[in-house]
């Protein structure tokens, strides 16, 4: 693995998709040469860097989506009104609503983020309960790199008892998080980080926290907990109850 | 609607022209709305939604395409390419380089634009954004390298270097 060979694979790395795209073996020439060479370091370190500035600027710009969002439902009521009568045509424009909705959040339901709790749960089954194996990222360097990607930071605090032990990039819902774990030394729970999108919150909310309302959710033995900040959205993923899930949310929604 | 926020973003930076990208968002939103049945079961909406995007972006030929802007790096936040540098309520600022670097991606070319917008800031795999652009992966590897080495020259200029012919356009506004 050359200087050059890092450099062609960059994209792939920063994007997360390089282990999957290479053989394990290559992915670790990769690593190793990532981790002895200090000039390649840099450079990746610097393009992450250069990458969160220039999503951090665009994602300022003011976007302002409702008028056009209006249109877009006349338009469509319009398309069809030629052969329709007008009731229809109002049916139409809220059969719209309710497609656009599908095609945002992929299920007719009226709680489109359930799946993404289960998707949470699941992953945190397969990864920390099963131990499946996966190539974990364990020093905050290294983690911080990888936190890029969904554009977050990693927090700067756990909760009391508890250290950051491990992290990895995962898909959630087609969406990239960064699945970190925390440690305990006895009990380990997952926190999944990215970007606040068009996530939506599963149900009603069971509590607050700095302003902040918190839910949950369950799938199995696993205890999900749902937060959304200005910047960020959160699950985190217990074993132990619904009611640790939320405490653990109480303590991401007064840090995050 | 989830996604508009996302595609009108994207349909801003690529067109420079609010209007325009909110006809060229519109027109993504109604032929999602009548091809919805070719939306594969299983599969994301997302991508889709952007590959509808940029299909119509780049089926209109020129019309809806915007030059690389000539930004001088020191211009006011609020200059060209929309409404960038204004925050929300609670939203923190920009810090100075991620406002220069939004800035400096006006200046690219459109190939490097589209690769940036949607690599880095939404987010997609280089393997979505093959999909999305309908070229080979090494082809999106290739023009993501590019496009940051690019942005990258931009923000931190080298003396002495000298700019590869096809950037010496966009460069010559950078002093």
């Amino acid at each position: 693995m050359t200087c050059k060979d890092v450099a062609d694979l960059q994209p792939l790395y920063l994007s997360g998709e390089l282990e999957r795209e290479m053989n394990p073996a290559r992915y670790s020439a990769f690593r190793v040469h990532l981790a002895t060479c200090e000039s390649c370091a840099r450079e990746i370190e610097r393009t992450a860097e250069i990458d969160r500035a220039l999503r951090d600027g665009v994602q300022a710009d003011q976007i302002e989506s409702v008028p056009l969002e209006h249109r877009v439902r006349l338009g469509i009521a319009a398309g069809r009104r030629p052969r329709m009568m007008m009731w229809m045509a109002a049916a139409a424009a809220m059969a719209a609503v309710v497609v656009m909705g599908v095609i945002g959040s992929q299920v007719l339901l009226m709680r489109p983020s359930s799946p993404l709790c289960n998707a949470a749960a699941d992953d945190h089954r397969a990864e920390v309960v099963r131990g499946e194996h996966r190539a974990w990222r364990t020093t905050t360097p290294e983690i911080q790199v990888l936190a890029e990607r969904p554009g977050v930071s990693v927090p700067l605090s756990a909760p009391p008892g508890y250290h950051l032990d491990r992290g990895r990039l995962c898909r959630l819902e087609g969406q990239v998080y960064l699945h970190l774990v925390y440690s305990n030394g006895a009990q380990e729970f997952s926190l999944f980080l990215r970007h606040r999108g068009a996530e939506l919150p599963p149900g009603a909310a069971k509590d607050s926290a700095n302003g902040r309302p918190l839910y949950t959710a369950d799938r199995g033995h696993e205890h999900v907990a749902f937060l959304q900040t200005d910047r960020l959205t959160a699950l985190i993923v217990t074993d132990q109850s619904s009611r640790t899930a939320l405490e653990l949310a109480r303590f991401a929604a007064s840090t995050l | 609607m989830p996604h508009t926020r996302s595609l009108l973003r994207v349909a801003r930076r690529m067109t420079s022209d609010p209007a325009a990208a909110e006809d060229l968002v519109q027109e993504t939103m109604l032929l999602a709305w009548r091809n919805f049945a070719q939306l594969r079961e299983g599969s994301s909406a997302r991508p889709w939604l952007f590959r509808i995007l940029m299909n119509a972006f780049y089926g209109h030929g020129r019309r809806m395409r915007s030059a690389p802007a000539m930004v001088p790096l020191d211009a006011p936040a609020n200059a060209p390419g929309g409404e960038r540098g204004q925050k929300g309520l609670w939203a923190p600022a920009p810090s100075l380089e991620a406002t220069d670097a939004a800035r400096a991606l006006d200046t690219l070319s459109e190939e490097h634009r589209t690769v940036l917008l949607l690599g880095v800031v939404e987010g997609f795999t280089c393997g979505e954004i093959a999909e999305i652009l309908s070229v080979p992966l090494g082809t999106v590897m290739s023009r993501l390298s590019r496009a940051r080495q690019a942005l990258r020259h931009r923000l931190e200029p080298k003396p002495g270097l000298e700019p590869k012919p096809a950037e010496l356009k966009c460069a010559k506004t950078d002093g």
